[in-house]
């Protein structure tokens, strides 16, 4: 059972990660595994070494679970077999679009909020659990605009693809923080009308925030304090162990400065779950 | 607009030579959509950047920049993944005409240097080993079994050693970059020519080594003398030591671990 506080395996955080020893509360690793599939080398030796010192989870970037282009069937088996191998309790992906005709845009674009898109989504959600024969968790992304036209509200079309596709929750703190900010919503609000039954994992990020006041999801920055609190208020939400992602990707600091992260991440957790560790309820399975 | 015609709308104007914005009419907030094409393009070409940065300081940032943008234009990335799209792009620069009339002569052999060290340093392989699969230690009757992480370079420039680029004379040079077994760098050196040229046909043809050895030096009209035989012999040490060179295996299964 992977709980508490995680970390991306990324290269220049490597060989202080593994240095690191159990006074870390760092508990488990993530992989974007695009970045494993069928390559030797350097990689592979990450991996290795990561596998031996930490539980991992998977997170994809290139399924986009809005995409009208059928999945790449060789892509989908590589995934699959890597995923196996690593014996992942889930797999989890971004609820956007990032190829259209075969052509892939290796970002996650947005897609609008209507039943159209969401439909989309559940047919190929569908799609990737019976190809990778695992659980598939979905992760609402960080956007910047929508389509102009007809549309319902985002947790709305969130709870809809959910529901209907049976797929778990990725619920990215930073993403409702970044989102709600940027749109106008209240992440509360937001986070409180979601199904969180089926959260399965967090995330928790910085982002920046640009001189015209928009936010952008970069992944690069410190944790700020409104994404703290929000994160405390999802745990109380959710009131059980889930794994929770500490997302670092760009503009890597001292590694004591993510530790320190950690560390507050942790506390919080650990905090929120006492009274429950004390009646004994069970971490998230599935 | 339908999904279908949103979708195609953001992707083809992301990747779209020019200003881009022509499918702001998908958006309710032009400006919030260009961003889309701005962060997309800003994440492949640092990408490119990092992979060919030799070539980035050969050429300058703004004809690199203009070549990565015809590259999209022409090119638009056909793979999941990112790895593969830079690498494709070290082939495409190569043969942009724009690009070779800006730049220095050295340039698209920086390329092809940088675009097979990227490719290389993370090419998956099942390695074939001494002792297994009929692979065993190297004789003139087998066929040479060769490390399948490896490629040949043909450079009318030695830009291996480059610190200056600009400064470096025209020769031709026959470069071996590879990628040794449990080392995760990638290597080079300069092989002799008449070893490289067993080293490509190696990699083409299921002949014993004897073999080849007599029709690239006939090909090269060399005498199969002893000082050859010598120099030979030491290429194929050097080729061992470095893992460039497995052992042979008996010619009929030759081909299964070609690079």
């Amino acid at each position: 059972m992977i709980e508490g506080i995680g970390l991306g395996l990324r290269s220049p955080l490597a060989k202080q990660l593994f240095a690191t020893g159990p006074e870390l509360p760092l508990r488990w690793l993530e992989i974007h595994p695009e970045n494993y599939v069928e390559r030797g080398g350097h990689y592979e030796t990450l991996l290795a070494t990561a596998r031996a010192r930490f539980p991992l989870l998977t997170h994809g970037l290139s399924m986009g679970f809005g995409s009208l282009t059928p999945f790449d069937t060789g892509h989908l088996r590589s995934l699959r077999s890597l995923l196996s191998e690593l014996q992942v309790p889930w797999h989890s992906d971004h609820l956007c679009f990032s190829s259209v005709d075969g052509v892939y845009a290796h970002d996650l674009l947005p897609l609008p909020f209507h039943r159209e898109a969401s439909q989309v989504c559940i047919d190929r959600i569908h799609q990737a659990q019976d190809a990778l024969r695992i659980p598939i968790a979905v992760e609402h992304i960080s956007y910047y605009a929508t389509p102009a036209g007809p549309r319902m509200p985002e947790a709305e079309h969130l709870s809809e693809i959910l529901e209907r596709s049976d797929a778990k929750l990725l619920l990215d703190v930073n993403n409702v923080y970044v989102n709600a900010m940027n749109h106008g919503f209240d992440p509360r609000a937001f986070i409180a009308s979601l199904p969180l039954e089926r959260v399965v994992q967090l995330h928790v990020a910085g982002h920046h925030l640009r001189d015209d006041g928009l936010r952008i999801d970069t992944h690069g920055e410190p944790v700020c304090e409104e994404v703290f609190a929000l994160f405390e208020y999802t745990m109380r939400k959710l009131a059980r162990p889930v794994p929770v992602l500490l997302e670092r990707d760009d503009n890597f600091p001292d590694f004591a400065e993510l530790a320190a992260e950690i560390e507050r991440l942790d506390a919080i957790y650990r905090r929120v779950l006492a009274p429950q560790r004390q009646s004994k309820t069970p971490a998230v399975s599935l | 607009m339908n999904l279908a015609e949103y979708q195609r709308a953001l992707i083809a104007d992301s990747f779209a030579l020019g200003p881009g914005g022509q499918g702001e009419i998908a958006l309710g907030n032009p400006e919030r959509f260009r961003l889309y094409r701005q962060m997309i393009r800003a994440r492949l070409l640092g990408m490119a950047q990092v992979a060919f940065k030799q070539s980035l300081a050969s050429c300058g940032e703004r004809s690199f920049a203009a070549c990565f943008e015809r590259y999209l234009a022409h090119h638009p990335p056909r793979s999941p993944l990112i790895r593969d799209v830079i690498a494709a792009f070290g082939a495409y620069a190569r043969e942009d005409r724009q690009l070779l009339a800006e730049a220095s002569a050295q340039l698209p052999d920086m390329l092809s240097f940088e675009r097979a060290k990227w490719t290389l340093a993370y090419r998956p392989c099942a390695r074939p080993k001494l002792g297994q699969d009929g692979v065993r230690e190297l004789d003139f009757e087998g066929a040479l079994v060769l490390n399948p992480v490896l490629e040949l370079l043909r450079l009318a420039h030695p830009v291996h050693t480059a610190v200056d680029t600009e400064s470096i004379a025209k020769a031709e040079t026959a470069l071996l970059v590879y990628r040794p077994d449990g080392i995760d760098e990638v290597r080079w050196y300069v092989a002799e020519p008449l070893f490289a040229e067993i080293v490509r046909l190696a990699g083409e043809t299921e002949a014993p080594l004897a073999g080849l050895v007599r029709s690239v030096a006939e090909q090269q009209g060399r005498v199969l003398d002893e000082e050859l035989l010598e120099a030979l012999a030491s290429s194929l040490t050097l080729a061992l030591q470095r893992g460039v060179v497995v052992g042979v295996r008996p010619a009929a299964r030759a081909a299964a671990d070609r690079p």
